[in-house]
């Protein structure tokens, strides 16, 4: 299964289909060269001498001695093709065996192996060749060997490097403890995780392997007469090329168009082999999400999602006003989609990733934002100022209200004058979310500098100010570290100095302690606190931790698959759950100093987020469904200041 | 179950002053690479029947002592011996013999799967390698093994990308399993799960626990987690056990200055307000430990004597409760809000 | 940073050592003798030997690379029998020529690529990026010796736009504007190849960069793109492309050897193709030695570089 999709993605990239038609017709032709009606490529004809292109019985015209150029240019294929490939697989074969020993055994056997290598490669590559060929003498199994060698290093540098990276991981750990000798670990867990890459280095240098001995017959140093490859053709050509151009450009273009073929074919593979560029690693976000241009038309005619018109009237967001309640409501959220819209071959796919999310967060208020992995907690966060990225992310419905402005569509002017400046972030990684190579007092510092238009100076005291305000222990000498330099505690503490930088009115904290140790997480819970009722800050806090979000919130939003399915007040959520997903969610957390409670797990696994049930998208892990539940799809109804999305809460609550 | 234990509770495992360096390599036209003790001088039992918990938080050394007793590191100093045998120097088919009896579950499910290697491959090479068993007895095994785990067994034919975490987990579980083994080390199984996946696998673990008498060494950051999977605990900082025993005298009286923080650091549902103290400081640089107590430098009971003297690690009373602190004898809580002080 | 060149540069003396065994057991390697090679083949045995001993070819050969390697290092690398002319002067004056065509050639494919790369990434899927792949694909593909063939019949036969070969005019040459006149094929032929490279590198890795939380963060605070594109991408993407840069001298400098045959430039790589072919051999050594030694040096200044733009990497 997995091999056909490879091959049904390979075939969707056009370019790398020309590239395979390109390779295939040169290898049929060239392999078929005995065969077909040619007359001999060394044949003689002084007669024919120079002959143009498009001359009866030599279509592509003859050389200086008269031979049949069409002729000579497949026989010479036939030969570059071989010596090409040759010194490929030698290169391959004995690189790839040098990278994989110097990874697996380390020590001693990597060093010497590699410092060999490092000396192979301190020549420039060319120069080395030429080294070899003096010494072995011009011809073309010298070139042949030169060309190998000099690929060598390639070869094993980057299998090493990915043996490397393997034998790291714990199923190598796993096949020792199965009983597995060396040779075994070796050959049986890491090769086949490495093939890939030797396929891809080849791919990468088999084009120019080729180009490189017909490099070196050209020089005269590879194929001797009779014997001729393409570079030597061209070579010779040279010398006519003022009366009869055509001699040395055709051979030149036969290696450009197989080069090209082979590069194509090359890139295609890759795509399909590299498990990197395959999980689109290589798609750079736009900066700020794409909004669905259907749902722009309607925020323009005024036809989107009103706050308060789809969802329950008669629960507590109901009665926001929208735009007027800008005033003590904020942020205000409705009917958010966005979607990751997935490529598989011609179709695409949506992945609901928030699929109608409602929220407010009033003023000053901490909203706690839960829910598991997949569950749309970060997206929806993400969505808020457009950081969602885009491919994959669009927003696809909702409206999205600050202050009474509406965000989703808004021109990305207007998300940059929000950003960071009235709507700040803080993530969940401190060590990935801040640049390594920049000072954390200037990240803090161009943020000020960008939204508050002051000096250099000015945003630099600004930034001290800001670390001494997030308790960053001798804030004036830590301006100049590097975040490597702070541990991660501290770096997360520059976070937090970052989003308070322009006085913003809502801050959106995204997991901003789950990197940590709990007693960091303490320390960072504890900071927050403080901040954020010493600057009457909104706080929105996303966390999988109840215990966490009840430290921080007085409110808190569940979400499950993409939806919000409660939200109410911490303690009424701790003390009674309405949503069934909520209760078993609470009742599966082990907590402390609770060592009789057995932990009832809620079994199966969330729905797909592209292949959502039409009903309830907790019925199937649900202990209370019905077929009610699977009929149509639940909304979200208020019961008194509290939501929940389930058609039995009045019978299971109150 | 308690009762069992007690019954036979023969040491299948003990360390004994076991110590891990890494770094402390010279370099060229520099000074030498940090020399970090990971685990410094430990000793541990680990008795038949016992879930043994280790907790601590990052850099504490509780991964390192696991994989110091499969044999995937060697200590630098100390001894590791299941039974009678010293199992640190095992090599070849000895260490094999080992693998026999004890095994081992990684913290990420998926990294610990081959992705070429489809289920079947991967729950039959133990079986094979270790137990020589044959083709049929492997296939029933394997078949047992899935039902063990509760997945369905025509899931043996696929690979693991086709799996969730939790899933992928319990075939890990499975894995360790397949030979029968004594002893389970278990490193952070749960801790990239899911809270409502977690609670599966922990169910799991619980249960066959109890059904198989087997033996678990525990590595887990999550108190919660040890609390209910585990009878024992030893509580780590950087490097060295600061408190151990019966995980209801630690959880309930911890002596320990150390253990008083970690389990007042873990937020609790329901609660309002972060007003626990909160540690001051951050682990110090393990390459450059303090004097004395390694927890002084953040302790709010720290005194000169600690700065100066390092604490033995003492027993008290009758139940093999053992604390490393000076004023063990009249654990005090920590005060709340109290510390202001910051190290820089 | 003082320290960290310091270092860097006691570093190289292995490198350099190994340099010189590598090439000097090479060149022992050549089967037959060079004493025979340069007499020919008429020579008479007596003849023979009395060069070989001249040449120190009768000793052991670990003393023999002594002997040598004390002499290259007081820049004495033989003569050139073909030319007969010390090595060590026939290598520098190529060394400049050679050194003018490389360097202007990395120096065009840096900016080039570096400009195209980060391009064809902020407008990934736009017509630009279509562009780009279209030319890198050529630029990887085409045979440099080829296309300077191309070159010259098109722009210096056709058009008369540019002399067909040399460093300068044969009559009246010279002047920095002749020179320049004669720069611009080779050169740019050159270019193309390694432009090609530095900018796919430059686009795939500024792709993976503008992927990373730090991007994310810099458009968080609301930062203008040029400032989140140049300050916070590229800069991070210029860690890796540096030392891919000096990767790429290596290959500039290796291609100059089909350049400088194509267009007549009186560099080190004709002479070496010259040298091979005439079994010179200790001109090949004295220019492989030179050549491969400023190779060192350029890596080793990449390596400062990077060292500059990254406070990670530790001294």
């Amino acid at each position: 299964m997995a091999v056909h999709s490879k091959f049904r993605r390979f075939f969707y990239n056009r370019l790398a289909t020309v590239g395979l038609f390109i390779v295939l017709v040169v290898l049929v032709v060239s392999a078929a060269a005995p065969i077909l009606p040619l007359t001999d490529p060394n044949q003689t004809v002084l007669t024919n001498r120079l002959l143009p292109p498009g001359s009866e019985g030599h279509p592509l015209g003859a050389d200086e001695l008269g031979r049949d150029m069409l002729s000579r240019l497949i026989w010479g294929t036939r030969v570059s093709l071989a010596v090409g490939l040759s010194a490929t697989a030698i290169a391959a074969l004995v690189g790839s065996l040098i990278g994989i020993f110097a990874a697996f055994y380390g020590g001693w056997l990597d060093n010497t192996l590699m410092r060999g290598i490092d000396m192979l490669m301190a020549f420039p590559y060319m120069l080395l060749a030429l080294a070899i060929v003096a010494v072995l003498g011009a011809g073309l199994f010298n070139a042949l060997v030169a060309i190998s060698v000099v690929n060598i290093p390639f070869f094993a540098r980057n299998v090493r490097g990915a043996t490397v990276g393997l034998v790291r991981l714990e199923y190598v750990d796993a096949a020792r403890l199965s009983g597995k000798s060396d040779m075994e670990v070796l050959f049986g867990e890491l090769l086949p995780n490495v093939l890939p890459v030797i396929f891809i280095t080849i791919s990468t240098t088999v084009g120019w392997m080729i180009l490189e001995t017909a490099g070196l017959s050209f020089l005269g140093l590879g194929a001797q007469p009779p014997t001729a490859d393409l570079g030597s053709m061209l070579g010779e050509g040279r010398k006519s090329i003022l009366v009869a151009p055509h001699v040395a450009t055709l051979p030149g273009l036969v290696i450009l168009v197989l080069v090209i073929g082979i590069n194509l074919l090359g890139d295609g593979l890759r795509d399909v082999l590299d498990p990197y560029l395959r999980s689109g690693a290589l798609v750079s976000p736009r900066p700020a999400t794409e909004v669905d241009t259907d749902l722009r038309r309607r925020l323009r005619s005024g036809d989107a999602v009103e706050p308060g018109t789809e969802v329950s009237p008669d629960g507590p967001g109901g009665n926001d006003g929208g735009g007027n309640d800008g005033g003590t409501v904020p942020l205000s959220v409705r009917e958010l989609r966005t979607w990751f819209w997935q490529r598989s071959g011609r179709t695409s796919s949506a992945v609901r990733a928030t699929d109608g999310v409602s929220f407010q967060v009033p003023r000053g208020a901490a909203l706690g934002i839960m829910g598991e992995s997949g569950s749309g907690k970060s997206v929806t966060a993400l969505s808020v100022l457009g950081l969602v990225p885009t491919p994959p992310g669009r927003i696809m419905d909702g409206s999205i209200r600050f202050n009474g402005e509406e965000l989703i569509g808004a021109p990305i002017e207007r998300l940059r004058h929000y950003r960071g400046n009235r709507i700040a972030y803080i993530f969940q990684n401190p060590m990935t979310s801040l640049n390594p190579l920049i000072t954390v007092g200037e990240q803090i510092a161009e943020s000020v500098r960008h939204h508050q238009g002051v000096s250099r100076a000015a945003a630099r005291e600004r930034a001290q100010e800001l670390m001494d305000k997030v308790q960053i222990p001798n804030a004036a000498a830590r301006v100049d570290s590097y975040p490597h330099e702070l541990s991660g505690g501290m770096r997360q503490r520059v976070g937090i100095a970052v989003a308070l930088a322009n006085d913003p009115d809502v801050i959106i904290a995204d997991e901003p302690t789950t990197a940590l140790d709990v007693t960091i997480q303490a320390q960072i819970l504890k900071l927050l606190d403080d901040l954020r009722r010493s600057e009457g800050v909104s706080l929105v806090f996303i966390s999988h931790d109840f215990g966490v979000i009840s430290e921080l919130c007085d409110r808190v939003v569940v979400m499950y698959a993409g939806q919000v399915v409660e939200s109410g007040t911490v303690d009424e959520i701790y003390r009674h759950p309405l949503h069934p997903y909520t209760r078993r969610l609470m009742a599966c957390v082990p907590r402390l100093g609770d060592r009789a409670r057995a932990l009832t797990a809620i079994p199966g696994l969330p729905p797909a987020l592209d292949d959502l049930p039409t009903g309830c998208r907790f019925a199937d892990r649900c202990d209370v469904v019905t077929d009610a539940c699977r009929e149509a799809p639940v909304e979200l109804r208020g019961h008194g200041a509290r939501e929940a999305r389930c058609i039995l809460v009045e019978e299971t609550s109150a | 179950m308690n009762a069992s234990s007690a019954m036979n509770n023969e040491p299948l495992i003990r360390i004994e002053a076991v110590e891990r360096t890494f770094g402390g390599a010279r370099r060229f036209l520099a000074p030498p690479s940090p020399l970090i003790h990971a685990v410094n001088g430990v000793t541990l039992t680990l008795r038949r029947g016992d879930a043994l918990g280790v907790v601590g938080e990052s850099g504490c050394g509780k991964s390192t002592l696991a994989r110091m007793i499969m044999g995937i590191i060697p200590p630098t100093a100390g001894t590791i011996r299941y039974r009678d045998t010293d199992i640190s120097s095992l090599r070849g088919a000895d260490r094999r013999r080992l693998y026999r009896n004890i095994q081992f579950v990684f913290q990420d499910p998926q990294s610990s799967l081959n992705p070429r290697k489809t289920v079947r491959e991967i729950l039959e090479a133990p079986m094979k390698k270790l137990l020589n068993l044959d083709a049929a007895a492997r296939e029933r095994k394997a078949r047992e093994l899935m039902d063990r785990v509760n997945l369905r067994a025509e899931f043996l034919d696929r690979h693991p990308h086709e799996f969730s975490g939790g899933q992928a987990q319990r075939i890990g579980i499975a894995r360790a399993l397949a030979v029968d083994p004594d002893v389970l080390i278990l490193d952070e199984p749960v801790s990239a799960l899911d809270v409502s996946i977690q609670a599966q696998i922990l169910s799991l673990l619980k249960e066959l626990k109890s059904d198989l008498d087997l033996t678990y060494l525990f590595i887990s950051h999550d108190l919660a987690v040890v609390d209910y999977l585990c009878e024992q605990v030893a509580v780590m900082y950087l490097g060295q056990v600061v408190e151990q025993g019966s995980v209801g005298e630690i959880f309930e009286s911890p002596r320990h200055p150390y253990t008083h923080v970690l389990l007042r650091s873990v937020p609790e549902p329901g609660s309002h307000r972060p007003t626990r103290m909160e540690l001051s400081g951050e682990l110090p640089n393990p390459a450059a430990l303090p004097a004395g107590c390694n927890f002084a430098p953040r302790c709010y009971r720290a005194t000169a004597r600690c700065r100066g003297e390092e604490p033995d690690l003492r027993g008290y009373g009758d139940g093999g409760h053992r604390a490393a602190c000076h004023f063990a004898d009249d654990p005090v809580p920590p005060p709340e809000d109290a510390i202001t002080e910051r190290n820089a | 940073m003082h320290r960290y060149i310091i270092k860097r540069l006691i570093l190289m003396i292995p490198v350099l050592l190994g340099i010189s065994i590598i090439v000097f057991f090479i060149m022992a390697l050549i089967p037959g003798d060079a004493a025979q090679a340069i007499l020919g083949s008429f020579a008479t045995p007596e003849n023979v030997a009395r060069l070989r001993a001249e040449l120190g070819l009768d000793k052991p050969l670990v003393q023999r690379y002594f002997i040598w390697l004390g002499n290259i290092v007081q820049g004495d690398f033989g003569r050139s029998y073909s030319l007969d002319r010390p090595v060590i002067d026939e290598v520098l004056d190529r060394l400049g020529p050679t050194m003018l065509l490389a360097g202007t050639s990395l120096i065009l494919a840096s900016i080039l690529g570096m400009f195209a790369g980060i391009v064809a990434a902020i407008k990934q899927f736009g017509w630009q990026d279509a562009a780009f792949t279209f030319v890198v694909l050529i630029g990887i593909s085409t045979p440099s010796f080829w296309l300077g063939l191309m070159f010259v019949l098109l722009f210096s036969l056709q058009l008369g736009w540019f002399p067909v070969s040399g460093m300068t005019a044969v009559v009246g040459g010279g002047g920095f504007l002749d020179v320049v006149r004669h720069l611009v094929l080779p050169s740019v032929t050159l270019a193309v190849v390694a432009t090609g490279v530095i900018a796919r590198l430059t686009r795939s890795t500024m792709l993976e960069v503008l992927r990373r939380d730090f991007v994310r963060s810099a458009r968080a605070k609301g930062l203008p793109e040029r400032t989140v594109i140049m300050k916070h991408a590229f800069r991070n993407a210029l860690v890796n492309i540096i030392p891919v840069l000096g990767i790429q001298a290596g290959f500039v400098i290796g291609g100059a050897v089909y350049i400088e045959t194509v267009f007549q430039w009186p560099g080190i790589g004709r002479m070496l193709v010259n040298a091979i072919l005439t079994r010179d051999v200790l001109l090949v050594q004295g220019g492989v030695v030179v050549v491969a030694a400023i190779y060192v040096v350029i890596n080793l200044m990449a390596d400062v570089l990077q060292h500059v733009l990254d406070p990670r990497i530790s001294v």
